[in-house]
Protein backbone atom coordinates (compact mmCIF):
# COMPACT_ATOMS: atom_id res chain seq x y z
CA UNK A 1 0.00 0.00 0.00
CA UNK A 2 1.28 3.10 -0.85
CA UNK A 3 2.78 5.48 2.10
CA UNK A 4 1.62 8.97 2.94
CA UNK A 5 4.70 11.35 2.13
CA UNK A 6 3.66 13.86 4.98
CA UNK A 7 3.11 11.08 7.89
CA UNK A 8 4.37 7.90 6.56
CA UNK A 9 0.90 5.90 7.45
CA UNK A 10 -0.40 3.32 4.76
CA UNK A 11 -3.21 4.43 2.89
CA UNK A 12 -5.43 2.05 0.87
CA UNK A 13 -6.69 3.94 -1.83
CA UNK A 14 -8.51 1.50 -3.92
CA UNK A 15 -8.96 1.92 -7.66
CA UNK A 16 -7.25 5.60 -8.42
CA UNK A 17 -6.31 7.00 -11.40
CA UNK A 18 -3.02 9.28 -12.43
CA UNK A 19 -3.18 13.35 -10.92
CA UNK A 20 -6.64 11.91 -8.87
CA UNK A 21 -6.44 13.73 -5.23
CA UNK A 22 -6.55 11.67 -2.48
CA UNK A 23 -6.92 12.41 1.28
CA UNK A 24 -4.81 10.80 4.08
CA UNK A 25 -7.37 9.89 6.92
CA UNK A 26 -4.42 10.04 9.30
CA UNK A 27 -2.82 13.64 9.18
CA UNK A 28 -5.57 15.09 6.73
CA UNK A 29 -3.26 15.97 4.15
CA UNK A 30 -4.17 15.99 0.33
CA UNK A 31 -2.13 14.28 -2.00
CA UNK A 32 -1.70 13.54 -5.64
CA UNK A 33 -1.22 10.04 -7.22
CA UNK A 34 1.46 10.51 -9.26
CA UNK A 35 2.24 6.93 -10.23
CA UNK A 36 -0.59 4.33 -10.68
CA UNK A 37 1.18 0.97 -11.07
CA UNK A 38 2.10 0.80 -8.24
CA UNK A 39 0.57 3.69 -6.65
CA UNK A 40 2.67 6.14 -5.89
CA UNK A 41 1.85 9.71 -3.98
CA UNK A 42 3.28 12.90 -3.61
CA UNK A 43 2.64 16.33 -1.80
CA UNK A 44 0.13 18.71 -3.99
CA UNK A 45 1.59 20.88 -6.33
CA UNK A 46 2.43 23.98 -4.71
CA UNK A 47 -0.90 26.26 -4.22
CA UNK A 48 -1.76 28.58 -7.04
CA UNK A 49 -3.40 32.15 -6.61
CA UNK A 50 -6.62 30.58 -7.30
CA UNK A 51 -6.40 27.07 -6.68
CA UNK A 52 -10.17 26.33 -6.43
CA UNK A 53 -13.18 28.74 -6.30
CA UNK B 1 -17.57 16.35 -31.05
CA UNK B 2 -14.46 16.28 -29.54
CA UNK B 3 -13.79 17.71 -26.42
CA UNK B 4 -10.59 18.64 -24.20
CA UNK B 5 -10.38 19.05 -20.62
CA UNK B 6 -7.25 20.89 -19.70
CA UNK B 7 -6.68 20.31 -16.10
CA UNK B 8 -3.77 20.06 -13.41
CA UNK B 9 -5.22 17.28 -10.44
CA UNK B 10 -8.31 14.97 -10.86
CA UNK B 11 -10.96 16.72 -8.22
CA UNK B 12 -14.65 15.11 -8.10
CA UNK B 13 -15.39 17.91 -10.54
CA UNK B 14 -13.32 16.83 -13.51
CA UNK B 15 -14.55 13.38 -13.02
CA UNK B 16 -17.88 14.56 -13.11
CA UNK B 17 -16.94 17.41 -15.86
CA UNK B 18 -15.71 13.93 -18.00
CA UNK B 19 -18.58 11.48 -17.69
CA UNK B 20 -20.97 14.36 -19.03
CA UNK B 21 -18.46 15.42 -21.76
CA UNK B 22 -18.36 11.09 -22.60
CA UNK B 23 -22.34 11.01 -23.29
CA UNK B 24 -21.60 14.19 -25.79
CA UNK B 25 -18.66 13.14 -27.63
CA UNK B 26 -15.27 12.01 -27.40
CA UNK B 27 -13.24 13.08 -24.29
CA UNK B 28 -9.47 14.07 -24.74
CA UNK B 29 -8.19 14.49 -20.71
CA UNK B 30 -5.22 17.34 -21.44
CA UNK B 31 -2.94 17.03 -18.35
CA UNK B 32 -0.77 20.26 -18.34
CA UNK B 33 2.45 18.47 -18.47
CA UNK B 34 1.35 17.29 -21.72
CA UNK B 35 0.80 21.12 -23.34
CA UNK B 36 3.06 22.33 -24.93
CA UNK B 37 2.40 25.27 -27.71
CA UNK B 38 2.29 26.00 -30.36
CA UNK B 39 1.07 22.75 -31.47
CA UNK B 40 -2.21 21.10 -32.82
CA UNK B 41 -4.65 19.79 -31.08
CA UNK B 42 -7.52 17.70 -32.38
CA UNK B 43 -10.20 19.22 -30.25
CA UNK B 44 -13.40 21.05 -31.02
CA UNK B 45 -13.76 23.24 -27.80
CA UNK B 46 -11.47 23.07 -24.39
CA UNK B 47 -12.71 23.66 -20.91
CA UNK B 48 -10.36 24.95 -18.98
CA UNK B 49 -9.94 23.39 -15.43
CA UNK B 50 -6.41 24.08 -14.55
CA UNK B 51 -5.89 25.39 -11.10
CA UNK B 52 -4.39 28.78 -11.41
CA UNK B 53 -5.79 31.78 -12.67
CA UNK B 54 -2.75 32.79 -14.93
CA UNK B 55 -2.47 29.14 -16.42
CA UNK B 56 -5.95 29.47 -16.84
CA UNK B 57 -5.77 32.83 -18.46
CA UNK B 58 -2.72 32.11 -21.02
CA UNK B 59 -4.29 28.34 -21.71
CA UNK B 60 -7.49 30.30 -22.92
CA UNK B 61 -5.37 32.79 -25.05
CA UNK B 62 -3.47 29.83 -26.38
CA UNK B 63 -6.15 27.59 -27.56
CA UNK B 64 -8.24 30.59 -29.02
CA UNK B 65 -5.42 31.78 -30.67
CA UNK B 66 -5.62 28.64 -32.70
CA UNK B 67 -9.04 28.82 -33.36
CA UNK B 68 -10.06 26.29 -30.09
CA UNK B 69 -12.83 27.63 -28.13
CA UNK B 70 -12.53 27.22 -24.67
CA UNK B 71 -15.02 27.45 -22.03
CA UNK B 72 -13.82 30.20 -20.44
CA UNK B 73 -13.17 31.84 -22.97
CA UNK B 74 -10.26 33.93 -22.43
CA UNK B 75 -11.89 37.63 -22.26
CA UNK B 76 -14.05 36.41 -19.35
CA UNK B 77 -11.35 34.49 -17.40
CA UNK B 78 -9.21 37.69 -17.67
CA UNK B 79 -12.47 39.93 -16.38
CA UNK B 80 -14.15 38.13 -13.96
CA UNK B 81 -10.59 35.84 -12.36
CA UNK B 82 -9.18 39.43 -11.33
CA UNK B 83 -11.39 40.59 -8.18
CA UNK B 84 -10.39 44.29 -8.99
CA UNK B 85 -11.21 44.16 -12.55
CA UNK B 86 -14.61 42.55 -11.87
CA UNK B 87 -15.49 45.18 -9.55
CA UNK B 88 -15.28 47.30 -12.66
CA UNK B 89 -17.50 45.80 -14.47
CA UNK B 90 -19.76 44.72 -11.75
CA UNK B 91 -20.23 48.99 -10.93
CA UNK B 92 -23.10 50.87 -12.05
CA UNK B 93 -25.03 47.21 -12.53
CA UNK B 94 -25.13 45.59 -9.25
CA UNK B 95 -24.86 46.61 -5.55
CA UNK B 96 -21.30 45.62 -4.80
CA UNK B 97 -19.94 46.10 -1.12
CA UNK B 98 -17.70 49.70 -1.04
CA UNK B 99 -14.63 49.49 -2.59
CA UNK B 100 -11.24 51.07 -2.95
CA UNK B 101 -7.93 50.47 -5.04
CA UNK B 102 -4.88 51.66 -4.10
CA UNK B 103 -1.40 52.05 -5.39
CA UNK B 104 0.92 52.45 -2.53
CA UNK B 105 1.22 52.18 1.37
CA UNK B 106 0.24 56.15 1.78
CA UNK B 107 -2.96 55.77 -0.63
CA UNK B 108 -3.99 52.38 1.04
CA UNK B 109 -4.01 54.20 4.49
CA UNK B 110 -6.68 57.29 2.68
CA UNK B 111 -8.37 54.57 0.98
CA UNK B 112 -8.80 52.90 4.54
CA UNK B 113 -10.01 56.13 5.86
CA UNK B 114 -12.67 56.83 3.48
CA UNK B 115 -13.68 53.00 3.91
CA UNK B 116 -14.01 53.02 7.58
CA UNK B 117 -12.93 50.09 9.98
CA UNK B 118 -13.56 47.03 9.81
CA UNK B 119 -12.41 46.59 5.73
CA UNK B 120 -11.26 43.58 3.92
CA UNK B 121 -7.70 43.76 1.74
CA UNK B 122 -8.41 41.16 -0.92
CA UNK B 123 -5.56 39.74 -3.61
CA UNK B 124 -6.39 40.54 -7.13
CA UNK B 125 -6.70 36.91 -8.01
CA UNK B 126 -7.41 34.11 -5.64
CA UNK B 127 -10.12 31.59 -3.70
CA UNK B 128 -10.73 29.41 -0.42
CA UNK B 129 -10.43 33.21 0.98
CA UNK B 130 -7.00 33.08 0.76
CA UNK B 131 -4.74 35.68 1.72
CA UNK B 132 -7.84 37.90 2.97
CA UNK B 133 -7.41 40.03 5.77
CA UNK B 134 -10.04 41.23 7.74
CA UNK B 135 -8.48 44.65 9.08
CA UNK B 136 -9.82 46.66 12.39
CA UNK B 137 -7.63 49.31 12.66
CA UNK B 138 -4.79 51.44 11.53
CA UNK B 139 -2.40 49.13 13.08
CA UNK B 140 -3.61 46.06 11.43
CA UNK B 141 -3.58 47.73 7.77
CA UNK B 142 0.15 49.10 8.39
CA UNK B 143 1.08 45.27 9.50
CA UNK B 144 -0.36 43.89 6.54
CA UNK B 145 0.78 46.84 3.96
CA UNK B 146 4.49 46.17 5.44
CA UNK B 147 4.36 42.14 4.67
CA UNK B 148 2.66 42.36 1.23
CA UNK B 149 5.61 44.84 0.54
CA UNK B 150 8.01 42.38 0.93
CA UNK B 151 6.57 39.50 -0.59
CA UNK B 152 8.26 39.99 -3.58
CA UNK B 153 5.32 39.45 -6.19
CA UNK B 154 4.54 43.00 -7.67
CA UNK B 155 0.55 42.38 -7.78
CA UNK B 156 0.32 42.06 -4.01
CA UNK B 157 1.46 45.88 -4.42
CA UNK B 158 -2.31 46.27 -5.87
CA UNK B 159 -4.09 47.61 -2.84
CA UNK B 160 -8.07 46.51 -3.46
CA UNK B 161 -10.01 46.50 -0.37
CA UNK B 162 -13.59 46.29 0.81
CA UNK B 163 -15.92 47.65 2.98
CA UNK B 164 -16.44 44.23 6.09
CA UNK B 165 -20.08 42.61 4.74
CA UNK B 166 -21.68 41.78 8.37
CA UNK B 167 -23.03 38.71 7.08
CA UNK B 168 -25.67 36.90 8.74
CA UNK B 169 -22.77 33.71 9.20
CA UNK B 170 -23.78 32.86 5.79
CA UNK B 171 -23.30 33.54 2.11
CA UNK B 172 -24.69 32.59 -1.07
CA UNK B 173 -23.46 31.29 -4.41
CA UNK B 174 -25.24 30.66 -7.34
CA UNK B 175 -24.31 29.85 -11.06
CA UNK B 176 -25.51 30.96 -14.22
CA UNK B 177 -24.29 29.32 -17.78
CA UNK B 178 -24.98 31.20 -20.87
CA UNK B 179 -27.37 33.61 -19.41
CA UNK B 180 -29.35 30.74 -17.79
CA UNK B 181 -29.70 30.72 -14.17
CA UNK B 182 -29.02 27.11 -12.81
CA UNK B 183 -29.08 27.18 -9.16
CA UNK B 184 -27.72 28.72 -6.02
CA UNK B 185 -26.85 27.12 -2.56
CA UNK B 186 -26.33 29.44 1.06
CA UNK B 187 -22.91 28.52 2.65
CA UNK B 188 -22.67 28.97 6.50
CA UNK B 189 -19.89 28.96 8.56
CA UNK B 190 -19.38 30.54 12.28
CA UNK B 191 -16.02 32.45 10.81
CA UNK B 192 -16.33 35.43 8.01
CA UNK B 193 -15.03 33.56 5.35
CA UNK B 194 -17.56 31.58 4.49
CA UNK B 195 -16.42 29.43 1.94
CA UNK B 196 -17.43 25.29 1.68
CA UNK B 197 -14.04 24.24 0.88
CA UNK B 198 -13.08 25.58 4.21
CA UNK B 199 -15.39 23.66 6.22
CA UNK B 200 -18.95 25.87 5.76
CA UNK B 201 -22.18 23.81 5.46
CA UNK B 202 -24.20 24.00 2.05
CA UNK B 203 -28.34 24.40 1.57
CA UNK B 204 -29.88 24.85 -1.08
CA UNK B 205 -31.29 28.59 -1.48
CA UNK B 206 -34.34 29.55 -3.35
CA UNK B 207 -34.45 33.30 -2.89
CA UNK B 208 -35.40 34.75 -5.99
CA UNK B 209 -33.89 37.98 -5.70
CA UNK B 210 -30.51 35.77 -5.83
CA UNK B 211 -31.78 34.27 -9.17
CA UNK B 212 -32.39 38.31 -10.47
CA UNK B 213 -29.18 39.68 -9.04
CA UNK B 214 -26.97 36.86 -10.71
CA UNK B 215 -28.39 37.42 -13.84
CA UNK B 216 -27.55 40.52 -13.71
CA UNK B 217 -24.24 39.98 -12.40
CA UNK B 218 -23.67 37.65 -15.63
CA UNK B 219 -25.03 40.17 -18.00
CA UNK B 220 -21.90 42.48 -17.44
CA UNK B 221 -19.75 39.96 -18.75
CA UNK B 222 -22.62 38.86 -21.23
CA UNK B 223 -20.53 35.50 -21.82
CA UNK B 224 -19.67 32.07 -19.75
CA UNK B 225 -19.94 30.09 -17.19
CA UNK B 226 -19.82 31.82 -13.82
CA UNK B 227 -20.53 31.19 -10.23
CA UNK B 228 -21.12 34.37 -8.09
CA UNK B 229 -20.60 35.21 -4.53
CA UNK B 230 -23.22 37.20 -3.05
CA UNK B 231 -23.18 39.28 0.15
CA UNK B 232 -26.47 39.48 2.35
CA UNK B 233 -26.38 42.57 4.82
CA UNK B 234 -29.69 43.83 6.72
CA UNK B 235 -32.29 42.52 4.01
CA UNK B 236 -29.98 43.51 0.96
CA UNK B 237 -27.65 42.01 -1.40
CA UNK B 238 -24.77 42.98 -2.70
CA UNK B 239 -22.48 41.04 -5.61
CA UNK B 240 -18.98 39.94 -3.65
CA UNK B 241 -16.98 37.96 -6.43
CA UNK B 242 -17.12 36.47 -10.06
CA UNK B 243 -15.68 33.01 -10.49
CA UNK B 244 -14.51 32.10 -13.51
CA UNK B 245 -13.06 28.54 -12.63
CA UNK B 246 -15.93 27.07 -10.21
CA UNK B 247 -16.39 23.92 -7.72
CA UNK B 248 -19.26 22.39 -7.57
CA UNK B 249 -18.86 19.18 -6.25
CA UNK B 250 -20.91 20.82 -3.01
CA UNK B 251 -23.65 22.20 -4.55
CA UNK B 252 -24.49 19.30 -6.99
CA UNK B 253 -24.53 17.17 -3.69
CA UNK B 254 -27.35 19.20 -2.19
CA UNK B 255 -29.18 20.61 -4.73
CA UNK B 256 -29.07 17.46 -7.58
CA UNK B 257 -28.60 20.08 -10.29
CA UNK B 258 -26.10 18.75 -13.41
CA UNK B 259 -24.16 21.84 -13.12
CA UNK B 260 -21.26 19.47 -14.92
CA UNK B 261 -23.94 18.56 -17.59
CA UNK B 262 -24.39 22.36 -17.99
CA UNK B 263 -20.88 23.30 -18.24
CA UNK B 264 -20.53 20.57 -21.01
CA UNK B 265 -23.91 21.50 -22.60
CA UNK B 266 -22.63 25.14 -22.96
CA UNK B 267 -18.62 23.95 -24.27
CA UNK B 268 -20.85 22.08 -27.27
CA UNK B 269 -22.44 25.15 -27.98
CA UNK B 270 -20.11 27.15 -28.11
CA UNK B 271 -17.85 24.60 -30.08
CA UNK B 272 -20.69 24.45 -32.91
CA UNK B 273 -21.51 28.75 -33.25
Amino acid sequence: MPLCPICGNELNVGDVELHEIVECPRCGAELEVVNVNPVLLDELPPIEEDWGE
Amino acid sequence: MRIGITYTVIRPEEKMLRERAAERGEVYLLHESELVFPRSYDVDVVIIRNMGYYKSLYLAKLFESMGIPTVNPWRVIVEAGDKLLSTVKLRGCVKIPEWRAAFNEEASERAADEIGYPLVLKPLAGSWGRMLSKIDDDDALNAVLEHRKWMGNPLHRIYYMQRFVRKPGRDIRSYVIKGEYITAIYRYSEHWITNTARGGRAEPCGDERVRELSLRAWECFGEGALAIDIFEEDGELFVNEMNPGMEFKNVVRVTGVDIPGKIVDYAVEVARR
